[in-house]
């Protein structure tokens, strides 16, 4: 039999039986003697290092062999020949089982490997061999890391609405547990692309990468690979990556030495595919591992990859939404208040919660002038969103409209209560509107909470004639009241946001804005408003689902 | 504490009464405004609104109350609201919409003392 050998140049007809039964286990069966040398390996063995027979291994030492190959443990830590169990119980220490992956340093083949040794002792109990049972369990480590991916990727991804931190932390995933190298590009319909992440373990190498990407377009070329990914939707797998595939995609000379020093072994791109559309590529790079990407590979990189892509244009959704919602909330407010000749005047608005974030609320406030009339107002739209923007925006709009034709404020509610009444039956409103003198103010409320008014010595005034809110009855009148106001007089306007802020027990409420606005009569207006903030914050139990806004004008001294 | 919304919708032999408890908002006001839907298919002559459990109102709130009056008026039903605590009844008067709707203090005001 030509795989059988002497142990230690003592064959006898006994050892010729047993080599004859081992060589037709499944499992790959080596005995090692006591020089350190393989004495035997069965077929199975052989097979799997990929000798013919006994002899072609022979010639080569078992260092020789293991030089082959780049070998580490399960935790990525490299293996040497003295880890292996047979070594190990040959030198007189004790052997566990050990898990190898050895990767094949020519063709790139990945392997998994369970050795467990066992002495072998003469009858003197001296010890003459290990045996070593190797077992393959390449299939199932290949299964494990995919559970481990997937169940990772569905943690990881559903963590962020940061989109670029969703797809640093794909990079994390893919990395080492697919490939040495992952990439992340984002493409727009124009081919732009936008390098989102380039990740390795060792941060000195993520430099390399992006000095050579640096070199690469703005835009995907469409006849490249990662362009006809894009294209197609159909991923690419370069298992081989030569040195002429190097150069070929090269653009110069510096870029080619960039790319040579990458080390590139094995190439995989799939798309970032979203139901509608393919909304970039990621790219997988092995290197310095010398592991070959195998097709599984790249089905476990599409399966990742299709997270990613949901995940990302999931988070780039919500922070679209609520870029709209803030740019729309702006419109709806005056970048800053215009001066106003003897009055001093603040504002404060906070949008509702954190998760309402793409909500736009409908509180409004402005101050303009018309024909040398100064004119506040504020108002609350029912509703949020998109559509109590929109009748919002016309609201602030169609006041200063109205104020062209009249200076009461009660003849501008009655126009934007005309307003709104021919438009639909949702669409609701309080307002007050209120003209400024110095000496005093002239004001109209269509249902909306009347100003707080305090004198320099803390004395509260309340008007409290209010009409009914503009945009539900037919039958509306809207009258004008006058209120005289002296110098170091405040009077604040607010929504119902601020008296109806929750607290633990109850609600903000008008004793307590009252109290707070006493307190504060001698200071200006922008403290109010910043001790008023600060109340609000303290009091506030949960998110406030309300938004809020004031506005506080004082007659200077 | 606050009582969590609630609507208990019971039927008289001359009318509707929608009970709210809780806090009438942005969050609860669909719910209000689906049972009122139900209540005006459903051709009862008198639809009472029962406010007197009712925590807090909101403008939200509101504007479904008032959408219902429109609705009844257009249906020629009969709306009435039993008045609420004082907080919702300064909300109702503010804006004009206790000048325009029945208010009542009980629900056999407008079930002809049920």
């Amino acid at each position: 039999m030509s795989s059988t050998s002497s142990l230690g140049g003592a064959a006898n007809g006994g050892w010729s039986a047993v080599y004859g039964v081992l060589d037709l286990l499944a499992e790959a069966v080596t005995i090692r003697d006591r020089e350190g040398n393989i004495a035997y390996a069965n077929q199975a063995a052989l097979a799997s290092m990929g000798f013919e027979s006994y002899e072609d291994l022979k010639r080569r030492s078992s260092r020789a062999i293991m030089d082959d190959y780049i070998v580490q443990d399960e935790l990525g830590n490299p293996l040497a020949l003295e880890d292996v169990p047979s070594m190990r119980l040959m030198q007189g220490a004790t052997a566990e089982p050990l898990v190898m992956r050895t990767v094949h340093r020519v063709t790139g083949e990945v392997s998994w490997r369970r050795l467990k040794a066992t002495p072998l002792h003469d009858e003197a109990g001296e010890l003459i061999a290990a045996v070593t049972v190797i077992e393959d369990v390449t299939a199932l480590k290949a299964t494990e890391l995919r559970m481990r991916v997937l169940a990772e990727s569905g943690r990881i991804l559903a963590s962020s609405l940061d989109y670029q931190q969703t797809l640093r932390n794909v990079a994390r995933i893919a990395v080492p547990a697919i490939a040495d190298w992952c990439a992340v590009d984002l493409v727009d319909p124009q081919l732009r692309r936008e390098h989102v992440v380039a990740f390795h373990q060792d941060p000195s190498k993520v430099a390399l990468a992006e000095a050579a990407r640096e070199q690469e377009p703005e835009q995907l070329d469409p006849d490249r690979a990662a362009g006809q990914v894009f294209a197609t939707g159909v991923s690419q797998l370069y298992p081989d990556v030569s040195d002429e595939m190097i150069a070929e995609s090269a653009r110069d000379e510096a870029h080619l030495q960039l790319l040579r020093a990458l080390q590139i072994r094995s190439v995989l791109i799939v798309p970032l595919r979203v139901p509608t559309r393919i909304i970039g590529v990621m790219t997988l790079v092995t290197a310095e591992s010398r592991r070959r990407l195998t097709p599984e590979d790249l089905e476990l990189a599409e399966q990742l990859g299709r997270r990613a892509a949901v995940a990302t244009e999931n988070a780039r959704l919500v922070t679209q939404l609520s870029d709209v919602s803030e740019t729309l909330q702006q419109s709806l407010l005056p970048d800053e208040l215009p001066p106003v000749a003897g009055w001093e005047l603040a504002a404060l608005y906070r949008p509702a919660g954190r998760d309402q974030q793409v909500e736009v609320g409908g509180d409004f406030y402005d101050v303009f002038d018309s024909d040398r009339d100064w004119f506040a107002i504020i108002g609350d739209v029912t509703g949020k969103g998109v559509g109590a923007a929109a009748l919002t925006a016309l609201l602030r709009h169609g006041c200063r409209f109205a104020a062209r034709s009249s200076r009461s404020p009660a003849a501008i509610l009655a126009q934007l209560d005309d307003e709104l009444r021919s438009r639909s039956r949702d669409s609701l409103c309080t307002a007050l509107c209120m003209r400024l003198h110095e000496d005093r103010v002239v004001l109209s409320s269509g249902g909306h909470p009347p100003p707080v008014v305090v004198s320099r010595d803390g004395e509260l005034r309340r008007p409290v004639r209010s009409s009914p809110l503009l945009g539900a009855f037919d039958d509306a009148r809207f009258a004008d009241q006058e209120v005289p106001v002296g110098p170091g007089d405040t009077v604040l306007l607010y929504t119902d946001g601020v008296t109806e802020t929750p607290g633990s027990d109850d609600r903000f409420g008008l004793a307590r804005l009252q109290e707070l606005v006493r307190e504060h009569a001698q200071d200006s207006p922008a403290q109010i408003l910043a001790a008023l903030d600060a109340a609000l914050e303290q009091f506030q139990r949960g998110e406030h689902a309300d938004d809020i806004a004031a506005l506080a004008l004082r007659v200077r001294d | 504490m606050q009582s969590p919304f609630r609507l208990d919708v019971r039927n008289e032999d001359s009318g509707t009464v929608i009970g709210i408890a809780g806090e009438l908002d942005l969050a609860s006001s669909p719910a209000l405004e689906q049972s009122l839907e139900r209540v005006f298919a459903s051709g009862a002559p008198i639809v009472i609104l029962d406010l007197r459990e009712l925590d807090f109102m909101d403008s939200t709130g509101l504007s479904v109350l008032i959408r219902a009056q429109q609705t009844a008026e257009d249906a020629e039903r009969k709306l009435c609201l039993v008045k609420g605590p004082p907080q919702v009844q300064r909300l109702l008067s503010l804006t004009g919409v206790a000048d325009r709707l029945a208010v009542i203090d009980t629900p056999e005001d407008a079930l002809g003392g049920g």
